[in-house]
Parts: C-alpha cells; structure tokens; sequence
C-alpha cells in the first residue's frame, strides 16, 4: 500500500467512526471544565472588582501579572501572559520537548496521568473498530472494545511513560552534556545556538521515533489479537524498521498535517480583541481545534492500522502461495 | 570608513577643548604605560600617580586599590562573600579551575614628594573585615607627611595576570576585558582614606584626574579603552602600542579581542557638545548596531538637556562577549553592554542595558559618589533615570519568554497584548526582592545579595518617582539639574542631594527621606472593601424650640451611606490620597494621613461605583499597586476572557499528553 493510499484510507476510516471524535471531545471537555470553573472562580475573585478589569480584556497588564502571581498559589500559578494567542500552543509543544511538566506543580501532572489512561482506554476501541472488518459504528461495540484492550493499553501506556522518563531523565541531559562539550569555550553564541537546536532535532527525532513504535505496538496487539505488549513492541520496531520508507514516510505525513493545522490555529489566535462578540468566536473556534487535534490523533491510528492490515494480509498471502 | 575616522580624529581634537573647560580637581592623574600577553594572559606595566592632597589634613599614608586579586584564590574577601550569596557557587568557582586565578603583584613601589624620595613596601591591609587572606587594598607609610594643597609623584611597576571568565574583568578565549587591572588609589575622603576592599555586592570608588595610558597588544587585536586614542605606533614583533589620554576621569577599563566588528557614529543635537560613539561589537550582532547606537544617542540627549551635558568627547560602546561576564557595566567613557544572538521583538534588548550603562556615565562617571557606601546614589539614580529615558525615548516594551531556554539557547517570543514599562519591571523586583535592610547601609552590610539589589536600585528608583510626582515636575528638573551641576566631578554624600531637594521644594522633605533610608519595608495601601446601602430616611421633629421641623423624606430620590475600607499593608507610612466615584459620576476625594493600619472613610450620596487610592499614581514606592483600586460590584466578562484562554490550556496540553497513551 502505498502512503497516500493509507492516508487515504486512514481519513475515511476516521470519519467513518467520527462519533469517537465526538466521544473523546467531550471527555477532554468535561476534564478540562472540571478544573477550569474553580480556576474562573479564583481568578473572578481576585480581579472581578479590581479597577484594571477593563484591561484585562485586552491583554494581562503586566503591572497587574507580575504582583500577581507573585502572591500565587496553586492553580494560580499557572495564569501567565502566554496564555495569550499562540502561547498555550507555543507552551504545550515546550513541555513535548522537554518533559518538564512538574513546572506547572502537581495538580496537572495528576490530571495528565488520568487523562492518559483515559486516552489509552479509548485508543483501544478506535484502533479496534479500525481493525474491525465489519466497519460499522456503534457507542457500545467502541466502549466494549475499549474495555477489552483496556489492560493492554494501559501496560503500554505504562510502558510509554518509562521510556519517556529515560528520554527525559537519561537521554535528554546526555545530549545537552555533549551539545555544551561541543560549544565549549566558543565565543559565538549563534554556533552554541546551532549546536543546541541539533540537540533538540535529535530529541524531536527519538520522541517521534518512540512515539511510532509504541503506535504500532497499539497496531499490532489489537490486530494480531496478541497478549504481551512487550512482544508487539518488538514486533513493532521489527515492522518499522523492515517498512522504513512507509511507516516513516506516512507519519511524516501525518505529522506535517498535524503542524499545518497547529500553525493555522496559532495564527488565528492571533488576532486579540476586547470585542465580546470576537471573544465568542475565539473560543468557538479553540474548541474546533481541540476536536481537530483529537481527529489527527485518531488519523494516525486509522492510517497505521489500514497501512498494517494491509502488510498482514500481503503476509497471510505469501505464507499460503508457499504451503 | 578611512575619511569617516578622520573627520571624527578632526572631531576628537575640536571635542577635547571641551574637556578642558570642565572645572574639575585632579587629584590623581596617571601615566600608565602597560603590555599585554594574550597568550601567558597578563598585563604588566608601570604605573607613574600624582597625587595631590585636596583634604584639610595632612596625611601619612597612601592607601591603594589592587582589585584583581579578589580573584586570586578561594580566600578573598569577594569569594567569601560570593560563598555566601551565590546560590550555586561550585558552577561559579568552576570558572577558575585549570587556573584561571587572577592576580596583580607589586614589583616595585617608590614615592617623591617635596622632601623624600624612597623606595616604599606596601602592606596589605583589610578595613572592612578581618579576613588577613584579602590582598584587594595596601597601604605605604611615607617618610613624611603630605600636606593640604601638596602633591607626591609614586612610581609602581606591576604585574598583572587576567581571571578567566571573572565578573567584570578577564578573558575568554581571545576576548580580553581589562579592568580593576592596575594599583589604583584610594580616595582622601572627609580626611580619611577610604578605600574599602573588593566586595561580592559592591561597585567602586575613586578619585578624578588625568589618564594618559599607553597599551601593547599584538597588532592582531581590535582595542578600546576608555579616553580618546591619540597615537599608534607599530613596533617590532608584530604588536602595536595604542595611546589614550583623557582628562577629569576616575578610572580607566580596556578591551582587546580580535574578533571585534567596529562602528562609530556621531551625537549631534543643537543644544549638547558632539560626541563621537564608537561600537566594538561580536560579529553576530550585526543586526544589534542601530539599537546600540539609538540607546546610547538617547540616553546622550535626554540626561543631556535633562540633568548636564556629557562633557567628554568620546564614548566607547562594547558589544561584551557571550559568557564573558563582562557585560553591563560602566567606566569611564565606556561601557560595556551585551545582548543574545536571537532576542524577542519588544523585549527591549540591548536597549535596556545600553541606556542604563550609559546612564551611569553621569550617576558614577560625573557624578562620583561613592558606591561602597551609598550605592543608591549611583544604581539608585540610574535605574530611575534609564526607566526615565527608556519610557521616553521608546515607550513600553512587551512580556516575552524564551521557549527551550538553556544556556546559549532559546526561541524568544514576544506577547503584545501583555505590556511592560520600565517602572513595572522594577516595581516587580521591588516587591519579589523583599522589604528586608534599610537603604542607607554599607552594600556589603546588606542581608543578602536581594536585600542589596532591592536597596539600591529598586527601591530608590521608585523614591525618586515618587518624589518627581510629589514635588511635580517643574521643581524635580531644577533638583536634577541643580544636583548634577553642583556635584559633577565630585563626590556626593545623601545628605547633599537632600540638602537640594529642601532648597527647591515648597516644604522640608526631610520627613520623607527619614522615612526612605532608614527605614526598612514596603509601602503598600489597599482599597479592600466598599458597599453602599440605602440611608435611613429622615422623618420626624428634628431640632428643638423654634427651630423644630417636621422632616418626611419619603418620596425623595433615595440616598445611600457608603463605606469605603483602605488598609495600609505595608510598614512606611505615607499620606495618600482616595478618590471615590459615584454611580451619577460624581466625585469626591479624602486625604488619609496613611498612619493607621485600616481606616473607614463614610460617604452620603448617590451609590458608589468605585474607589482608588493614589489615583493620580504618584506613590510609586507602593509595592502592590494592583490593589490600590476597586470597583463596589463585580464583573467576570475579564474572568471568563481568560477562562477560557486557561480551559484552552488545558485541553491541548492534556490532548498532548494523549500522544503516550
């Protein structure tokens, strides 16, 4: 199968089982809220009645930032100008390279921990329908299959968090030692910048390699109805790399779609206005983006899913040409 | 490029006459005649001081600065305190290992004054503390005493070796940064020396004279240093002797690297004398030339018209060299400055840097106060007059954060819709470093290095804010003005500006000062509670005899009885002012003495809308201005603005977190 025909038949199956978008975006919604109305509270408490309201409107005055989250505590903490526009975009996409989510204190680090469980129950009812030959939708049969795979998913999910704790807590700071050998005494802080933006590529490289692995460890274990997880990673990164061109090609693919509908969303949310008409937009339109994300996210099992279900049945071919 | 530096040699030349006409006592003045090893890192010279004794008392003793051995090992007095104050003082130390120690060594040390001349041996000597391994000050003991009006020549031979990567002075690579780099004189100050050992929190002091200094580097190296180049002359062994002369000056700093890029430019403004800048700069920075050259035009011109022109005919710019630790600091006629390879549009970098640098050419070049000991009046008066020129010149700049930050690396990037003016910036430091010490204290007296920042920099910049919107604007430019004329080249105490500030003001402000430098704190007064209900309508008799009256306001338009709350949370007191808004849009303000911790003002009228306290925002020594308004009711249309910006947050970074499941 070629990339694009997987891309192709990764997008249809997606849509095909579209409900799953609807399902997980009200998940995230419903999550997100749970922590968002006390944190609206907090901050109505502190700036409902302050004179610099009106301000507030437009941007974060800094004068009034700067005090307060000097006297912030908790979830307050993580109010910040870079909420603005681009930021939480900007912010999130830091934290994939850098793994430092103990920075945003440890309510969110519970909250990812769940959400990722969450997120692994449901990956194994998407790539299941995906797998499945029947094709057809229903809440239940995706719910069922979901919890089914549950274990699986949630052994790899554990797995997924071990080796990004060694990528960030092993790996990562080996590659900063070398990258700040290799600038040394260098006078040239453009040459110490080049140096480091090699080291985050070469970050970017092992996460989005991992990350693929384990996709098609998900693959793998679902459609080959297989009982270790640890298994289908080695099969897993046996296919990957016996089918470099492909799986590699196609998430690339997929990656770049992902980047373009990033770089969409960050430039729309540019456009900063007091206007409570603008501001409902505005919103509306992160919320499609959230729902856009959660539908790449599932793009790339689908993709996956078809481009191995493919290579199986061409496997089961060549087996039965030879008996 | 060639005619260019000849019309500014022309320039020079003109320039150097108004030099001259600066009345200014040159009490020690140096020939210096100094070669520098790039590869041995040192410089060793001769030094030939004559000093004259501008005191009312004769003195036997001449007492010396040797600033670079506060770099000679672990032991110095500056390391100690470094060990103390530095939150990670093995990476700082680790600067020197494969020695990287600097030192200077006294070869030989003779004085002739009118009725002796002698070979003289200098002896250490530690006035601030007891550490005996602190080798940054020595005394000699003359033959014989110099009296008032009397002058002594002292010849010294010494030897300098450079620090690698030291806080203001030292080498990285083949980028030299030469400063506290020769025995420099102490200052014969209120008859006593005063010449205090090199401290981890403080900056120098010392006194003006004449600078003729002749530098040896291989002819490879770009050099700049502070004073104007008068001579080059290329010698054998492929090096080459610049020299540079300056008069009224009270210290001389010099750069060699050969990796200098270099720019110069002419200020020319009707009113001001013409200075010729000249920009050593990393070849990155490239695209940082117009911004340097901008902030130092800017700062020539306001603090020109505003406070005293600069007097001198030449000022060096250097664009310091990544990690060198040399950057932000100021000598005379020079100073140094730095900024990243990539910085954030709005970010204000170099600008902020480059106008606070050349700020302190008048707070520490002309005006020479005493840094050891009154630290405000330099950092203090050119912090608020770098936020002066910088909200003047530029306006405010914008929030920004570098993504990926590490060092030698970052993706900076600029929020507009979060803006930062210079004071904002330094109230936030005023408040996050903490109210601890008073401002009147010795810098190395302070708690801690936060207690010293805030001390010097912050806090007085924003007495001087203050006092600037207390006293109005009219009456602060004749203090400036008066201040920096009366004190330029010379050496100012507190007392002296104070003393200026009571001749121009309409009252004694000496209450306030109290107040400033001696007193440790914040101030910070809150609005923290109104409400407004309906007042009880009168009716009844009301009065006695026959001025009884039968009163029924019912029917009438409702009044209400308002309450507004303030609160003084800080520990200085200061007389504010509140103003109250009506919901009809009338208006009403009380004057509060600020003296209480909580006070209720009471109010009869329509309903009010709100209240602030300090409306007109003069106070800016408060701390947390933030609270110093409020509205009687709330509104979340902002709340959920940002909400919603927060829930977005939140579901992409939990979509993210998706990516390992």
């Amino acid at each position: 199968m070629k990339i694009r025909n997987a891309f192709r038949r990764g997008f249809s199956l997606m849509i095909h089982h579209r409900m799953i978008i609807g399902i997980i975006y009200l998940v995230n919604l419903c999550i997100a809220l749970l922590f968002a109305v006390p944190t609206f509270i907090l901050f109505h408490e502190k700036v409902g009645a302050l004179l610099l309201r009106d301000d507030l409107l437009s941007g974060l005055p800094y004068s009034w930032w700067s005090s307060f989250h000097f006297n912030a505590e908790g979830l307050e903490k993580t109010i910040r100008p870079s909420l603005a526009g681009f930021g939480p975009l900007l912010d999130n996409l830091e934290l994939l390279l850098t793994g430092q989510i103990q920075s945003y204190g440890w309510f969110v680090i519970c909250i990812g921990l769940a959400y990722l469980f969450i997120a692994a129950f449901f990956n194994g009812g998407a790539i299941a329908l995906y797998a499945d030959e029947r094709r057809s939708f229903s809440t239940g049969r995706f719910l069922s299959f979901a919890g089914t795979y549950f274990h699986h998913m949630a052994a790899l999910a554990v797995t997924t968090l071990v080796l990004f704790a060694l990528v960030f807590k092993v790996i990562q700071p080996a590659i900063f030692s070398l990258v700040d050998q290799v600038v040394g005494d260098s006078l040239s802080q453009s040459f110490a910048w080049s140096i480091n933006l090699i080291g985050y590529a070469l970050i970017l490289v092992l996460i989005f390699l991992l990350t693929l692995i384990l996709d098609y460890a998900k693959v793998i274990l679902i459609s080959e109805k297989k009982n270790s997880s640890w298994i289908c990673i080695g099969l897993a990164a046996a296919f990957i790399f016996r089918n470099a061109h492909k799986t590699i090609g196609l998430n690339l693919l997929l990656v770049l779609l992902a980047a373009a509908l990033v770089l969409v969303a960050g430039l729309l949310s540019m456009i900063n206005s007091s206007q409570l008409l603008l501001l409902i937009l505005g919103f509306i339109f992160q919320q499609l983006f959230i729902a856009a994300k959660i539908a790449t996210r599932l793009t790339f099992y689908a993709a996956e899913t078809a481009l191995y279900q493919e290579y199986a049945a061409a496997r089961e071919t060549v087996k039965k040409r030879k008996r | 490029m060639n005619k260019m530096c000849l019309i500014l040699c022309i320039a020079h030349a003109l320039a150097g006459v108004l030099i001259a006409q600066v009345p200014c006592t040159k009490v020690a003045s140096y020939q210096i005649d100094a070669r520098l090893d790039p590869a041995l890192k040192t410089v060793s010279g001769a030094v030939n001081l004559t000093w004259m004794n501008t005191g009312t008392s004769a003195t036997k003793e001449l007492w010396f600065h040797l600033y670079l051995n506060a770099f000679k090992n672990t032991n110095s007095t500056f390391h100690r305190e470094m060990a103390r104050h530095h939150s990670d003082i093995k990476q700082y130390m680790a600067r020197f290992a494969d020695d990287g120690w600097g030192y200077c060594d006294i070869i030989s040390f003779s004085a002739a004054a009118g009725s002796f001349t002698a070979d003289l041996t200098p002896q250490f000597v530690q006035p601030d503390d007891d550490n005996s391994d602190d080798e940054t000050v020595f005394k000699v003991d003359l033959p014989a005493a110099i009296s008032p009006g009397q002058s002594v020549t002292v010849k010294i031979n010494f030897a300098s070796r450079l620090p690698h990567r030291a806080p203001r002075t030292g080498y990285y690579g083949d980028y030299f940064f030469v400063a506290q780099w020769f025995p420099k004189i102490g200052v014969w100050y209120e008859n006593e020396w005063n010449c205090h050992q090199y401290h981890s929190h403080s900056e120098f002091f010392a006194d003006y004279g004449d600078y003729d200094v002749r530098l040896t580097v291989p002819s490879r190296f770009i050099v700049g240093a502070s004073g104007v180049r008068t001579d080059s002359t290329a010698n054998s062994g492929d090096t080459v002797t610049y020299r540079y002369q300056q008069e009224c000056i009270h210290d001389f700093a010099w750069t060699a690297y050969p990796g200098y890029r270099v720019a110069v430019r002419a200020f020319e403004h009707p009113e001001l004398p013409p200075v010729t800048m000249r920009l050593l700069y990393q070849p990155d920075h490239k695209r940082y030339v117009d911004d340097y050259f901008s902030a130092t035009e800017n700062t020539l011109k306001y603090l020109g018209l505003w406070y005293v022109p600069y007097p001198y005919s030449h000022i060096t710019i250097v664009d310091a060299a990544w990690k060198s630790s040399t950057g932000g600091m100021e000598y005379p006629t020079l100073f140094t400055a730095g900024v990243d390879w990539l910085t954030a549009r709005g970010s204000q970098d170099p600008l902020g840097v480059t106008v606070h640098e050349c700020t302190h050419q008048f707070f520490y070049g002309l005006i020479g106060s005493n840094e050891f000991e009154n630290a405000w009046l330099d950092e203090g008066f050119t912090t608020y007059a770098t936020s002066r020129c910088m909200n003047t010149a530029y306006g405010p700049g914008a929030f920004h954060k570098v993504y990926l930050s590490r060092d030698g690396f970052g993706i900076p990037v600029t929020f507009k819709s979060s803006e930062k003016d210079q004071r904002d910036w330094i109230v936030e430091n005023h408040q996050a470093r903490g109210a601890r010490d008073a401002m009147d204290k010795h810098s190395w007296d302070y708690v801690d290095r936060l207690a010293y920042r805030n001390n010097a920099y912050e806090k007085p910049a924003l007495m001087l804010w203050t006092l600037e919107s207390l006293l109005g604007e009219s009456v602060w430019a004749d203090i400036m003005q008066a201040y920096a004329s009366r004190w330029s080249f010379n050496h100012p105490r507190p007392h002296h500006f104070i003393d200026i500030v009571n001749e121009f003001a309409p009252e004694n402000m000496d209450w306030f000062f109290d107040k400033m430098l001696k007193e440790p704190g914040f101030v910070d007064y809150a609005v923290t509670h109104i409400e407004s209900n309906a007042a009880v309508q009168r009716r009844g008799y009301f009065g006695v005899g026959e001025g009884r009256e039968l009163k029924n306001d019912a029917g009438k338009d409702e009044e209400f009885e308002s309450q507004v709350h303030v609160e003084r949370l800080g520990q200085i007191q200061l007389p504010v002012e509140l103003l109250v808004t009506f919901e009809n849009g009338e208006t009403a303000s009380e004057l509060w003495s600020g003296e209480e911790l909580f006070k209720i003002f009471h109010f009869r009228g329509a309903k009010i809308e709100k209240a602030e306290i300090d409306p007109y925002h003069k106070i800016w020594l408060d701390a947390n201005p933030v609270n110093n308004g409020k509205y009687r009711r709330t509104n979340g249309v902002a709340s959920l603005r940002w909400g919603a910006a927060w829930l977005f947050w939140l579901q992409d970074l939990l979509e993210m977190i998706a990516l390992f499941s």
